[in-house]
This record gives structure tokens, sequence and C-alpha cells, in this order.
């Protein structure tokens, strides 16, 4: 990445970028390698251990059926952290797409990209997510997708807006005047530029996706029982059960913080890292 | 998000403390030890004889409820029963007080005070109790009960109207004659052994003949008067100073001036009210909610009882493969049903039979059915003679609240894992549920049975080929036969036997995957005497309690 040391070592230096980049690491072992690092298989019950609190034999308690919460809690990291990467990875190369060809071509298509992102925007989230799922039906094909498209156009808006900046600058006029063509422009030039930009999105959207995708679980639309993701152990018979053995919704709800919570620090201490107002100050 | 380094850290740190309070009450709930005072309320067992408790009358008492009713007219599925319960009687009524030990339900006389059957049980001669007073209130206003009102009440307990959803527990009535004015004939179309049962619910109460909408209006015997009401809030009861049943000082009941429910629609907010003393008593609390209260309140006092609403899930026969009684048994072989039901209650429960094990005169003891006894070795075996050696997937839906429901699928899900069945959880909504009840499009169903203390309600209305409670498409013509019978056996001895019959056929049959119950608890102030909570219609016998204050 040109320009890219004095980032990398404001990056490095800060302690909560640190943080975050320690919480990352430590969730995305727990995913891929979530399977073998757990003391129990999540699915089996025992009966006689159900909504046991934490103690020796079982770290993080168990739940009303006599499951190992901490079993379960590592491995919905996976389902949580796929789905949120896949449905993210979809919205960012369709948003970003969308964003740069608007920014950059402006004219009829901008226009009516424009108001198509105004108009989703002005739904909340969840609400287009379940009207989408109502659409698409049950499943995690369905789920990725759904997130991804209420994600789209957030970054497509984003996106234009770097893109429109970046179509001013000077080397964009001299690529013209040597008549390199619009998709060379795009894909040569304003999208190397606008990638600082795209890159701190992915990681806020990362946020974003797990929440949904926890929310939706949650109200049972998402990853359904008996697979544990972080949204559906919160739900359901873990509520119920909230005043006398809590420990079944706070540690999933801890994972979805720490998770959420790592990938916006992330998001903000790439975005400082990248501000070309603090390039050449160290 | 240019929020300082401060707020992010703050956020941090908060994540933290999150863990470690999770980590901190993990001492806590493991004490299963009776909460001080348990002992007392729990009540004598069954013949003893307690001494005379000394009553104290006067004071007014509150207790909490999550939902209020939509109208009061009982004739006309009216969903709160308990708050019309105290404003109305019935021919005859289940003994309620402090000397009733819990699962016993015992008929007596209420509005009337004897009554006659004839030798082919199908004429009921019903004798009322003179100068029995409706409450002072208008247009009623505060005359004496007669036999014309009994006929008014059963022209309506009766009636083919849409609403009356009830209906069911009485069609077997033919005829209602007022014979003069202490005197009213009932005839049947056949012996019918849940009658008296029946009349004993608040489905039977007897209103007084008057132009009023009884949906908007309570006028009747009851031990209290409805003052005051504002929906969704706040209903306020007065005494009734006329009551015709006297209490354990030889003076009429109740012994409050007055009473008051309250709408709390939030569980947690009944239970704070109960602890900060707004409230004397809270509705029923599953047995570890229960325990939690009482240990962080040891004062409180609480009655403990086995439920009777059974949780269970329905099989629809007429869906293949579960047409095959052999793939039924299988699956209840399966099941690991005591573990299933410590779920329910979060730590113990009890096991259910085709008949709640609550209702302890009916019940054959789950250990005498067949295929109730965990053997996964037979259920493969029966698995493989039908046919599906190689494994079997089936679906089950559910609504995600109640979420006992979830807790039995999701348990039987893991115990059929193990004989190579792959069952499907479904999410729908109530309103999907319902209609798939009732068009009978479904493999499996969680669902629960209706709470009664009347084991018909568990037997003929669910599996009689000709009930309109039956959405299983069941259709064993032995077990018509024996569920005919067991309606038209009045004799309590007989009956039982037959009811044994009737559940050890069920047992065979698995139609409906029964698992347990959880223990409830209603729980009071210290103060509150006399309360014992009775399942048989959800009626609060208020009447019985005093406040020792």
């Amino acid at each position: 990445m040109r320009r890219g040391y004095g980032r990398a070592r404001r990056l490095a230096a800060s302690p909560l970028g640190t943080f975050a980049v320690v919480i990352l690491v430590a969730l995305a072992t727990v995913a891929a390698a979530g399977p073998l690092l757990v003391p129990y298989d999540p699915l089996v019950q025992d009966a006689l251990a159900q909504a046991k609190a934490p103690s020796a034999a079982h770290v993080l308690g168990t739940d009303y059926l006599g499951r190992d919460v901490l079993s379960r809690v590592l491995v919905g990291a996976r389902p949580s952290l796929g789905v949120g990467l896949a449905a993210v990875s979809i919205a960012i190369a369709l948003g970003s797409t969308l964003g740069l060809l608007s920014g950059f071509l402006r004219g009829a298509f901008d226009l009516l990209v424009q108001r198509a992102v105004e108009v989703a925007l002005t739904l909340p989230g969840l609400v287009l997510a379940l009207a989408l799922l109502a659409i698409f039906g049950s499943g995690t094909a369905s789920l990725v997708l759904a997130i991804a498209l209420v994600l789209t156009p957030g970054i497509t808006r984003v996106v234009r807006a770097a893109a429109l900046a970046v179509g001013t600058e000077d080397y964009i006029e001299a690529a013209r005047a040597v008549g390199a063509r619009d998709r060379r422009i795009v894909f040569r030039h304003v999208l190397p530029n606008a990638a600082a930009t795209i890159v701190v999105l992915a990681s806020l959207s990362l946020g974003n996706a797990i929440l949904f995708e926890a929310a939706l679980s949650f109200l049972g639309l998402g990853i359904q029982p008996p697979e544990p993701s972080w949204g559906n152990m919160l739900s359901g018979p873990a509520r119920q059960y909230f005043e006398v053995a809590p420990w079944m919704a706070i540690f999933p709800g801890i994972a979805v913080s720490l998770a959420v919570l790592g990938f916006n620090l992330l998001g903000d201490t790439l975005r400082d890292a990248f501000d070309p107002r603090l390039a050449g100050t160290t | 998000m240019r929020s300082s380094p401060v707020k992010r850290g703050i956020a941090t740190l908060l994540a933290a403390l999150f863990a470690l309070a999770a980590c901190a009450p993990a001492q806590a709930p493991a004490a299963s030890g009776a909460p001080a005072g348990t002992a007392a309320a729990s009540g004598a067992p069954a013949g003893t004889a307690a001494p005379k408790p000394a009553v104290k009358r006067g004071g007014t008492a509150s207790i909490a409820f999550s939902v209020d009713p939509s109208h009061f007219d009982p004739h006309r599925g009216t969903t709160a029963q308990n708050f019309v319960s105290v404003v109305y009687d019935g021919l005859t009524q289940f003994k309620t007080g402090p000397d009733v030990p819990p699962g016993t339900h015992v008929i007596e006389p209420a509005l009337a005070e004897k009554w006659e059957i004839s030798p082919d049980g199908k004429t009921y001669t019903f004798s009322l109790r003179k100068g029995v007073k409706f409450h002072d209130v208008a247009p009623v206003g505060g005359r004496e009960l007669t036999s014309d009102d009994v006929a008014f009440s059963f022209d309506r307990i009766l009636a083919k109207d849409a609403e009356n959803i009830k209906r069911g527990l009485f069609d077997v009535v033919t005829k209602v004659d007022a014979v003069d004015k202490y005197t009213v004939k009932l005839t049947l179309s056949q012996p019918f052994a849940p009658l008296l049962a029946n009349l004993g619910t608040v489905f039977a109460s007897i209103l007084p003949r008057a132009s009023v909408d009884f949906k908007k209006v309570a006028i009747g015997t009851g031990p209290f008067v409805l003052k005051d009401f504002e929906p969704k809030s706040k209903y306020v009861y007065l005494k009734n100073p006329a009551y015709w049943q006297n209490g354990l000082d030889g003076k009429p009941l109740p012994y409050l001036d007055g009473w008051t429910q309250v709408i709390i629609p939030d569980e947690g907010a009944r239970t704070s009210a109960l602890r900060a003393g707004q409230l004397d008593f809270t509705d029923l609390l599953v047995d570890n909610l229960a325990k939690q209260l009482l240990q962080s309140n040891p004062a409180l006092v609480s009655e403990k009882f086995p439920g009777n609403f059974s949780v269970m899930a329905r099989i629809n026969v007429k869906e293949k493969p579960l047409d095959d009684v052999r793939v039924r048994q299988a699956i209840s072989l399966a099941l690991d049903r005591q573990a299933i039901a410590n779920a329910l209650g979060g730590g113990t429960g009890i096991v259910n039979g085709p008949i709640p094990t609550a209702l302890t005169d009916w019940a054959t003891p789950v250990g005498e059915l067949p295929n109730f006894k965990t053997d996964t070795a037979k259920a493969k075996q029966l698995l493989a003679e039908a046919g599906h050696a190689s494994g079997l997937k089936l679906t089950a839906i559910l609504q995600r609240s109640p979420q006992n429901r979830q807790i039995i699928l999701e348990a039987m899900q893991a115990q059929l894992k193990i004989v190579g069945i792959d069952l499907q959880l479904q999410f729908v909504e109530p309103a999907e549920l319902q209609k798939r009840r009732v068009d009978r499009n479904y493999q499996l169903m969680g669902d629960n049975l209706t709470p009664s203390a009347e084991p018909d309600t568990y037997t003929y209305i669910e599996y009689h080929s000709k009930s309109s409670g039956n959405v299983g498409n069941y259709n064993d013509p032995a077990l018509d036969q024996l569920l005919d019978k067991e309606r038209a056996t009045t004799d309590p001895a007989e009956r039982k036997k037959v009811l044994r019959d009737v559940q050890l056929r069920l047992a065979e049959d698995q139609f409906i995957l029964t698992t347990g119950d959880p223990y409830y608890h209603s729980v009071f102030q210290p103060y509150v005497k006399g309360f014992r909570f009775s399942f048989v219609n959800q009626r609060i016998a208020i009447k019985n309690v005093w406040l020792d204050k």
C-alpha cells in the first residue's frame, strides 16, 4: 500500500487498535477451530446438569437442557461470524460497484441509484431484513442475502461520495487526457484511492452484520435450533430463565458485544490511520 | 464514530464488568431446601384433623395478573375466569379451604343444596338453597335466587352461539325444567360422569334473569361484588355482606372486606411489586423462578403444587410415517421424559401420562404405562420393523411463546437423534399454528392440553373420533368404546377402572406424546392465610383468605 508506512505505524501505536486486533484474531481462531477447542459437544444434553451455574466442570455454566454454554458460545461463533463475513462481502462487492459507477459516471444512472438508496435507507434495517426474509424463506443463504441487501444501500452511498471526491482529482483529469476509458479509470485509479474508505466501511459493516444475525436468530428467523448461534442462544428459554440463570444469555451477549466492539474499533482505527489529514505527521 | 477514547474505554470496561457480574451469582440457585414457611403452607396430609385456625376479619388484599378479560360473560368464552369466578357461583363447587390437601378435587353443594340422580343417570334433580340473594346492584337489587334464574342461565349455557366455546362441557343436557321455585330438573341424552364437575366450573355460572349486557356487567351470588374497574389497570371488589356460605367461625364468608386485581403484564414487575409489599399474592410462578424469589425474600410464603397443563407434542396420524403405530411407539421409547419434565421446571418436574399426574384421583402411575420407559434399543428395532432402519425425518411446528414448547421439542430432538430420527423445528406465528391445527396440517405440533380437574377433558375431548377437540385425526374404535364408557360411568370407583383402561390404551397408541409438568408456586406475603390455589377451573378461592395483621 502506497504511503502505508506511516499508517502502519500509527495503527500499531494505537492501543485500542491493538485491542481490536487481539479480539478479532481470537474470534477468527475460535470460528476457524471452534469445534476442536470445545470441552463438550455443544449439542449433547446432560439431564443431570440442567441450568447449572458456572463451575469447574462447566466454566460458563449449562443451559436449560444441560448443554455446556462455553462450547455453544465457541461453536456459535461460526455461524455468527460466517454469516456476517459472507453478507458483508456481498454487500461490499455490490455496494462498491454501484457506488463507484454511480459517483464516477454521474448522469441518469447516478440519479436512479441515489433515489433507490434514499428510499432503502428510510426503512429501519431490521424491518427491511424481516420483509426480505419473508420473501426469501428461511435458511442460511436467505439470511446472508437479506443482511447483504440491507447493508448495500449504506455502502453504496459512502463509496459514491468517495468516488465523487476522487473523481475531481488531477490525476483523473490526466488519465482522461491521455485517452483512458472510463472503465479503466474507475478500476485503475478511482478504486484504489477509494479503497481506504471501503476497507473502513467493511470493518464497520461487519459489526452491523453480526448484530443483524443476532437479532434475526433471536427472533427465530435465523439459525434454527439446536445449532447454536449467539443470537438464538439469547432467545427463547434463556430469556425466561434470565432471572434465575442469567449466564445462559449473558455469555452469548458478551460474545456479540466483543465482536461488534472489535470490528467497530478496528474500523475507527483504520479510518484514523488512513486519514489524509494525518498523513505525514509521523 | 468520532467518540473519544474515553468513551470507548468505558464501553470496554462495561463489557468486562458484565462478565464479572455473570460469574458472581455462581453459588446462587443450587439450594433446594424448602424456604421458610412452605412446610406449614403445603397442607397437612389427607385426613389429618388440623386444629381450626383462628380467623381474622377485615382488610383488603391485592393480587396482580398479566392480562385482563376482554369481557365478563362466563357463557361466551371469557378468557379470564379468575375475574368473574368470585362474582358468580354454580350449582356445585369444588371444595376449597386451608384444610383441603392440594391435588384433591371434591365436589360439594353450592347453589344447589342437594341433588338426586335417576337410576338411568339421565335425570338430575337439583334442590336449590333457599334465601340466596343476588348482589345488591341495579337492576337486580339483591333479590332472591330462584329456579327461573337457573333456567335462564342454562338457556345461555346451552345456546348454540359461536362464542360459546365451552358448550361441549354441557351439550348432553337436552332439557332444563324449573319444576318449582326451588327445584330444577336437568334431562340428559346419556349418562354423563363429568356433569357435576363441569357444573362446578365458572362456565356454568348462575346469572340472574335480567336484561343487562353480561359482557359489560357482572352481577351474581358470589362472595364478592365487582365495585369498579378500569380496563387494563385495576378491578376492585367489595365483600358481599349477604353471602350464603359460612366460614370457619360460623359467620358468612368472605373474611376480607374487599380485594383488588391489578394488571401488570410483565412478570418481573409483578415479582418486584410482591417483594416491595405492594401486592399480597402473585399468580403462578414456575418452580425455579419461585425458588429464586423466595431465596431473595425469605419472609414470603409459597405453596407448591404440580402443574396440569401437560406440555406435549401432538402427532397427526394421517401423516405418513406417523400413521404406523410402531413409529409412534419408537418415538415414545426414545424419549427420556424425566429429563424433559425437569427442564420444564428448571430442575425438577413430574412426568405425565395421558392424564397429568397432578390428577391423583384418576392418573394411572407412569410406571404402569407401556412405552413410557426409555428403551432406545427397542425403539430402533421398531423403526427397523416399520421399514425405517436407515433413519427418518420429521418436522414439528411450534410457537415461540410460551417457551416451554421449545424446551420439550429441543430435548426431543436430541433424544430422537440417538435412534436415527432427525426432528426439525419450525417456528410459526400463533395465528398460523391455530390455522394448521384446525386444518390438521402438520406432522408434530408443540402444544399443551387444557388444564382441568376432569379427566374427560384430557381423554374424550382430545381423542374420541367424534370430538371437535380431536385435531390429530385419531380414530381407534376400541378407544372410542372405552371413552364412551368412561363418560357414562358415574360411579367413581368404576370410572377409575375404565379410565385406567383408557390410559393403557392411549399409552399403546401414543397419539399424543405427553411429557410432563413443572411444579408451580403461588407466592404470598406471610400474613395472608387460608389461601389455597386450585387448578380446577382457575377459580381463585379468595373467599377463604384472611389477613393475619
